[in-house]
């Protein structure tokens, strides 16, 4: 019986400690983007006073808010936020954490849980630039970007497609990533601030105080860069959306013999050194060109991982000119390396959490598979713009009534030669033998 | 106390049957079958149920009654042990066998209509789940896949003609997945690098789920999507209008709300 | 009945060490790396604070002096140390253009003369009170050329509203790649050019690149007012009219530099004279028709990944 009293008693408490854990599982909050901070050495106070700015402005995972300045709709944001659950009438709620969370993360920085194994990763929202878009490269998507998007998912990666799901529910979670994307678009906008306002000193953690509750200058400065760096982006996007020239437009029933005079024209320029297409996807379209270059989201990590081993380096160098040093100058030598030993640690901390840099591999166009979509207007809109965040540059105009590489009509035979590419021998020659030798080479 | 083991098993064939008796009534039983082939493959499951529950309940009545009439604080005999009867081994061998044989080749015709006997009749669709979604093509006029003129939808919604054999190939981009149709009770696993076939035909029109079965893998059960069955004249015209659709070369926008 | 006590106890001890041990074990724990969460409190005064109407213009704000008059600054920065050998850049595809006659160019991060002058250090004012009418921003065409596979001007600054006039003087196309405020990335067809007018003003240079020749690098500073320069080859910049009478803050950035997002930091005694911060800058105040001449010498434990 002594026995039993006291396994019983170490069960019970056991099962109930491994329960409980430390009490009920905190709700999901957001986090600071820590590769921006720490390569800025934000101090930890101003780190603080960003996150908490941040929270006044967005709010939580749980409880969205948005200032009526940003033009979002907080109805959608609640029915798209917080925890999964589904009402008495199979109502669903939580949608990012069902649908989008696990891959796209708690704060749309594209670093859910199943992020690592997906090729490609997932869209990091908080820069605010979008792929597929009918815009001017460095705008905004409008809402039927997103929309097309949710609809018919991405093929060729692992973003499915929300069709079959209601419209409403939709609709909430195309508002929740444009607040997800402002919130991390504000984010850079407050880091990029104090590192360049604001005095601080990343050693001894002494700056600056940032309060915009007591200091109107600092509230004013902030609520600025919402309207002026966030929120004009997004809604001066739906009056960016491009429309092509109905003059310059191919009729939809045009004779097959038409397409296909146009698509040899587009092969021409295709393969020719003014839209230069073959650079990158390659002498036979297969997208075996230009292959080591990254998009912009891993160009940041792969920046942050080669300052960090900069940073290494320079450690070593610096311990080895301290063997020779003495007084003062080998004071100030510790006091450095004490810093930068911390800077290190910071910074492989957060390596640790990222995901490693992939290069971007140009699209293979005989797959017939095209990501943005394969309507004739989905590739007008990428020849035209490029892919933002991306190496693939745009052939038309940088924004309205600019200067663009190519005529509407040129962008409108590559579109018909890329969407014939599929169906080409690939042992067609591209070009004369001499341009090969010098591709090849 | 005293027989209480054998009460505790009592209730194992009585909850067993409970559960199948009332699953209908909780909408947790077949969902609506619409295909022709259907009713096959349903009138074996139930031939299979009945067989199997009728030697459940027999068997576990037998266990319920000898747990409790030989219930050891009432029998004071201690229990005696046979050991190596012939007969009873050649009895319970035999019977098991014949009846796993029967069922084997009594639904052999069932399996060799779903799976073997391929239909010849012209390719309605191909549908090829990826990491995780289920993309279809359709042939488009020509009647051939990888062809120009083929219809290529990504938004998990499979229009297919209803009261015809269709005739769809199942491929993978990825990973192993599994296309089920429980409507049409079909289910087919498909193999990366591999094509598999799948043929039936419906006898309703409507709206239907789509669901990948493949269970392994952390995002199978978001493979949602919708089959409709419609007329031969419906899908013609709603292939026509996904075909225009995806040569328009204007979009209709939507001005924000 | 005392026995049973003493046994719980034991037991009690024994189960809360476990409770312990496994909560140290699973829960609780949090990383640093994950960065701080919001406060309640202080979000709730924040958010009050953005949604009420903003007060009277509060007294006392705005109160740095304004001078008049005009001067002029002139440095020179001069690198102290062993200057780095530039490696050859990876080029990997049309030989033909991009590295003439066999002969592969030089990489320019970090470029030092004969005499010790740092080229391609940028240094701009920070914020002007005022702007001399020689340093309004002006339109006109600004040429950034690229001939054999790299840009010919490797930094290079403008002014908002100035057409940066892109050039492609090979025979070989490139894109340029724009990053930052002024997004841009197009298609520059051989022995041809495109304009991009400038819109929005960067705080720091912006990183330009070709996509199709990954090892091109430069860097685009475009500024809301023409108080900008970038060194010469010899380590020398101008920068001429700027507002006397007042505290001038200078920053200076170079793309190897050691300090966050490019700043040269610069701790010598003659860098504290013109109070160098952390952050790159320094600040002067210039007489009326003043020509201030400045000297930096720049250690080279200011530039990333060089002996101290």
């Amino acid at each position: 019986m002594k026995l039993f009293s006291t396994t019983y008693c170490v069960m019970v408490v056991g099962v109930a400690a491994a329960l409980a854990g430390c009490g009920r599982p905190a709700p999901p909050t957001f986090r600071l983007d820590m590769t921006k901070i720490v390569a800025n050495q934000i101090i930890p106070k101003h780190q603080q006073a960003i996150a908490d700015i941040l929270g006044a402005m967005f709010g939580t995972p749980d409880e969205p808010y948005a200032l009526p300045e940003t033009g979002l709709d907080v109805r959608k944001l609640k029915m798209a936020a917080g925890p999964v659950w589904s009402d008495q009438v199979g109502g669903k709620h939580g949608l990012y954490r069902r649908q989008c969370a696990h891959c796209h993360g708690i704060n749309g920085d594209g670093r859910g849980p199943t992020a690592m194994i997906l090729n490609p990763y997932p869209r990091d929202y908080r820069s605010g630039v979008f792929k597929f878009k009918t815009t001017y490269n460095p705008n905004q998507p409008s809402d039927d970007d997103l929309r097309t998007i949710l609809h018919n998912g991405i093929p060729g990666t692992a973003m499915p497609s929300f069709a079959v799901y209601p419209p409403d529910d939709v609709d909430a979670l195309q508002e929740y990533v444009k607040y997800l994307s402002m919130r991390g678009q504000m984010e850079n906008s407050l880091i990029n601030y104090v590192r360049d306002e604001l005095n601080f000193n990343p050693v001894t953690g002494e700056g600056d105080d940032l309060d915009p509750a007591k200091n109107e200058d600092q509230r004013k400065a902030i609520k600025s860069m919402l309207t002026d760096d966030v929120v004009a982006g997004w809604k001066a996007a739906n009056e960016n959306v491009i429309r092509p020239e109905d003059s310059k437009l191919p009729s939809a029933d045009r004779p097959a013999k038409e397409i296909a005079a146009s698509a040899e024209k587009g092969r021409e320029l295709f393969y020719g050194t003014k839209a230069n297409c073959l650079k990158c996807h390659g002498p036979t379209a297969l997208g075996d060109g230009q292959q080591d270059d990254y998009d912009n989201w891993s160009k940041a990590t792969k920046k942050f991982e080669d300052e960090t081993t900069a940073l290494s380096a320079s450690i070593k160098t610096l311990m080895e000119s301290m063997a020779s040093q003495q007084g003062d100058e080998l004071e100030a030598s510790r006091n450095d390396l004490k810093a930068k030993r911390k800077e290190l640690a910071e910074r492989e901390e957060v390596i640790a959490q990222l995901l490693p840099p992939r290069n971007a591999i140009p699209r293979n166009l005989r797959e017939g598979v095209f990501r943005g979509g394969r309507r004739p207007w989905d590739i007008f809109h990428r020849v035209n713009q490029g892919i933002a965040g991306t190496p693939m540059p745009g052939t038309g105009p940088a924004s309205a009534g600019a200067q663009g590489t190519l005529s509407e009509e040129e962008m409108w035979n590559i579109v018909d030669y890329v969407r014939s590419v599929a169906f080409e021998p690939a042992s067609r020659p591209q070009m004369k033998p001499i341009e090969m030798d010098a591709i090849v080479k | 106390m005293n027989r209480f083991w054998s009460l505790v098993f009592l209730m194992v064939p009585v909850c067993g049957v409970a559960t199948f008796v009332v699953a209908p009534y909780f909408q947790i039983w077949f969902p609506h079958d619409i295909s022709e082939h259907g009713r096959v493959i349903d009138q074996l499951f139930m031939f299979i149920l009945w067989l199997t529950g009728i030697i459940f309940i027999v068997t576990e009545g037998a266990l319920v009654y000898f747990t409790w009439k030989y219930d050891g604080r009432t029998n004071p005999e201690p229990a005696k042990f046979s050991h190596g009867s012939h007969t009873l081994e050649v009895v319970w061998t035999i019977l098991p066998a014949v009846t796993l044989l029967f069922i084997a080749i009594y639904q052999m015709n069932a399996w060799a209509d779903a799976k073997m006997r391929k239909p010849n009749v012209p390719i309605t669709a191909e549908v090829t789940g990826r990491q995780f979604n289920w993309d279809v093509r359709y042939p488009g006029p020509d009647g051939e896949l990888y062809t120009p003129d083929d219809i290529i939808r990504t938004d998990g919604q499979v229009h297919l003609p209803a009261n015809e054999e269709v005739l769809l190939v199942i491929k993978a981009a990825d990973v192993l997945h599994s296309f089920f149709l429980p409507n049409i009770r079909m289910k087919q696993d498909v193999v990366p690098g591999m094509e598999q076939y799948m043929w039936f035909k419906a006898r309703e029109t409507g709206e239907f789920d789509i669901v990948c079965a493949e269970l392994c893998g952390w995002g199978h059960y978001k493979m949602k999507g919708r089959v409709t069955f419609e007329s031969r004249e419906d899908f013609d015209k709603w292939l026509k209008q996904k075909s225009d659709e995806q040569n328009a070369m204007t979009i209709a926008q939507t001005k924000a709300e | 009945m005392i026995v049973r006590q003493s046994n719980f106890r034991v037991s009690l001890i024994a189960a809360m060490s476990c409770a312990v041990v496994a909560t140290a074990l699973f829960g609780c724990n949090s990383r640093v790396s994950l960065g701080p969460v919001a406060d309640a409190h202080s979000v709730a005064d924040i958010r009050t604070a953005f949604g009420g109407a903003e007060q009277a213009a509060a007294a006392g704000s705005g109160g740095a002096a304004i001078g008049t008059g005009w001067a002029t600054i002139k440095g020179h920065f001069v690198f102290d140390g062993t200057p780095p050998k530039m490696s050859p850049y990876a080029v990997t595809k049309d030989q033909a253009t991009c590295a003439p006659g066999g002969k592969i160019p030089l990489q320019e991060t970090l470029l030092i003369d004969g005499s010790g002058g740092i080229k391609n250090i940028a240094v701009y004012l920070r914020e002007a009170s005022r702007v001399n009418d020689s340093a309004q921003p002006k339109g006109g065409e600004v040429v950034f050329d690229q001939k054999s596979c790299m840009f010919l001007s490797h930094v290079i600054g403008a002014t908002v509203g100035q057409t940066l006039d892109i050039k492609n003087s090979d025979d070989v196309g490139h894109n340029t790649n724009i990053v930052g405020k002024n997004q841009f990335n197009q298609i520059i067809p051989a022995g041809n050019s495109v304009p991009l007018k400038l819109q929005k003003e960067e705080a720091t240079p912006a990183a330009v690149t070709c996509s199709i020749h990954p090892w091109m690098s430069a860097y685009l500073l475009p500024r809301a007012n023409g108080y900008f320069a970038v060194t010469a080859a010899d380590g020398s910049f101008e920068i001429q009219n700027v507002p006397a009478g007042e505290k001038l803050d200078f920053q200076v950035w170079h793309e190897s530099a050691a300090g966050a997002g490019g700043a040269l930091v610069i701790t010598t005694p003659e860098a504290k004279a013109l109070e160098w911060s952390n952050k790159g800058r320094f600040s002067v105040t210039l007489q009326p028709d003043e020509v201030k001449e400045i000297k930096v010498t720049v250690p080279a434990s200011a530039f990333r990944g060089l002996r101290g």
